[in-house]
């Protein structure tokens, strides 16, 4: 166990020094920013462009955190040879891939946080009340970034590249997002039968990202329910277990050669 | 009980495009008893770091069982008591020095409470304890080797597996590798060393094993190596070097020249003799006369080039 710690607090300490952090946060700080003079064009909405924006910013961001950061994760240890050192410790290959999946999830939840927090400061002082409405979204993005964790540790340990890796990651969040049409498309009876039952399987395949994307119910005052809470939990952490062991039996099989 | 137990060890990869399989390991079995220090010779690409890499587990063995202090080899714990150092060792550039011997004592079960006094030891054992808030990044080769040694020892294992501990060196550094190689030998720590600098493993190990081009060739007692297949005998004589060489140079295998006289080196005891005998009659000045005793360097030779020769 404290193995796996161990190897999570490295795998945040690597990415809290590694300039990718900054340099996605500042992306995100200036164009919030921005957000406030292009919010003027509306009358009387400000407030709720302004949170729909940054929401939504928060988590392209915090995604794209997690692509770059994430991908180059496993494929560095195995370029830069560090992997050797770590495996000839008492330490499963298990225990190597789960502790690197907390590490960067810690990270990006934090990134993300940070973004909220900086989100509700902004939209506070515009609006003039401390209303803690973005607030709301938080834990459904975290369950969303814990599904995309566990994706890019999955991909990570069937593929060697990292452009290839975050390609992967990339599109399976678009897919995931995009999981509505996806079943629009499977009920089309115009469509070869074949076709739809690729697009079925796709569709339970690929994770419910769209689900757990409340922004745009959050900013019209519509705040997710606790049963949501909860069952958007459990089907993250079922989705994330299940990626998980995939990535543990391929990594298991890797040969370091 | 043995300290690593090797049996009928193969390895072999498909290749991705023929998919044929090629021998990287031809089958072998080795024993390596606690607390002995063990050589693991070979030439570039003889199979040596292979050979490591199937023992920690980091490639799946075709064929054979390995276990380390009786653990099967697949099993982590397996690993508690082996302290391992790579050819190149390679360390996280962001860590300090501190930091990345405080991950793999974190590794290895190390409480967190004797953490920082291991870490003081055994920065002081290797020579780094100047450099221990410096970042990895900016050390030099031979530092890092050193960061390599002391990540290795931070849990006191009872295995030592070095992978040619001593690449990136200074003389200096060598010296006190070798010292504190000596000092954990003379403690019972088993030393399991591959090299190819062979006067390094002829001065710390008990035995050698000679591996070419994946077939283990031999496995030899430094106190007690073969020397019929390299033994010759050297005759050094002085007087008319011209006239020393047109009566005594025909059955020689090599001829020397220096200060004191002609060294002529001969295969056999009888050809030495006669050259001997003739030396003599001839009233030369004998200067020497000894049988040479094989030593590790020539039987290394003998065994990789004679096989490689061999196998062309």
């Amino acid at each position: 166990m404290s193995s796996l710690l161990s190897i999570a607090i490295n795998t945040h300490r690597e990415a809290v020094r590694s300039k990718v952090l900054y340099g996605c946060l500042a992306v995100a700080f200036v164009l919030l920013g921005i957000s406030s003079t292009f919010s003027s064009v509306t009358v009387g909405d400000e407030i709720r462009l302004i949170s729909d924006f940054g929401l939504a910013l928060s988590s392209l961001v915090a995604v794209g955190f997690l692509v770059i950061s994430g991908s180059r994760l496993l494929a560095q240890e195995l370029t830069r040879r560090t992997i050797y050192n770590i495996l000839s410790r008492p330490i499963s290959r298990t225990a190597f891939v789960v502790g690197k999946f907390l590490g960067l999830l810690t990270t990006t939840v934090t990134i993300s946080a940070l973004l909220y927090l900086g989100l509700w400061i902004f939209v506070s002082l515009m609006a003039g009340n401390w209303s803690g409405l973005v607030w709301y979204s938080f834990l459904p993005q975290v369950f969303e970034l814990t599904i995309l964790c566990s994706l890019v540790l999955l991909f990570s340990s069937l593929v060697v590249t990292p452009a290839l890796n975050g390609l992967f990651v990339f599109g399976a969040f678009l897919a995931g997002r995009c999981t509505p049409f996806l079943y629009a498309f499977t009920q089309d009876t115009e469509i070869p039968e074949y076709l739809r039952r690729i697009g079925t399987l796709l569709y339970w395949a690929l994770p419910h990202l769209n689900e757990l994307y409340v922004a745009n119910d959050i900013v019209y005052g519509n705040v997710p329910t606790f049963s949501f809470i909860i069952q958007s939990g459990v089907y993250s952490g079922a989705y994330s277990c299940a990626c998980l062991v995939i990535a543990c039996l391929f990594f298991k099989r890797k040969q370091f050669i | 009980m043995n300290a690593i137990d090797i049996d009928q060890l193969q390895y072999s990869i498909r290749d991705h495009w023929t998919y044929q399989l090629k021998e990287l390991l031809s089958p072998f079995s080795l024993t390596i008893g606690a607390g002995e220090a063990f050589g693991f010779l070979g030439h570039n690409g003889a199979g040596k770091t292979t050979t490591i890499k199937c023992i920690l587990g980091f490639l799946c063995a075709t064929h054979g069982k390995i276990s380390i202090f009786g653990v099967d080899h697949r099993n982590p714990e397996s690993r508690s008591d082996v302290g391992y150092l790579s050819e190149q060792p390679y360390f996280y550039d962001y860590l300090t020095v501190r930091e990345t011997l405080g991950f793999f004592a974190a590794l290895s079960g190390i409480s967190n409470s004797d953490t920082k006094r291991k870490i003081e030891t055994i920065a002081e054992k290797v020579g780094i304890s100047a450099r221990l808030d410096q970042r990895m990044r900016s050390l030099s080769k031979g530092l890092i080797q050193r960061v390599g040694l002391a990540q290795a020892l931070i849990h006191s294992p009872k295995l030592l597996i070095l992978d040619e501990p001593f690449s990136g060196l200074d003389p200096i550094g060598r010296r006190e590798f070798r010292d504190i190689f000596i000092e954990l030998k003379r403690a019972g720590t088993t030393l399991f060393m591959s090299s190819h600098v062979l006067p390094d493993v002829e001065f710390l190990c008990d035995r050698v094993s000679i591996l070419s081009q994946g077939k283990l060739r031999g496995v030899f007692d430094l106190n007690n190596l073969p020397s019929s297949a390299t033994a010759s005998f050297e005759l050094t004589v002085d007087g008319d070097r011209k006239a020393i060489r047109d009566t005594l140079g025909a059955t020689t295998t090599k001829i020397n020249e220096d200060r004191e006289g002609l060294r002529l080196v001969y295969p056999s005891e009888i050809s030495a003799n006669a050259a001997l005998k003739s030396a003599l009659a001839a009233g030369y000045k004998i200067i020497g006369y000894a049988r040479e005793r094989g030593n590790l360097e020539e039987l290394f030779e003998s065994l990789v080039t004679f096989k490689e020769g061999a196998k062309r």
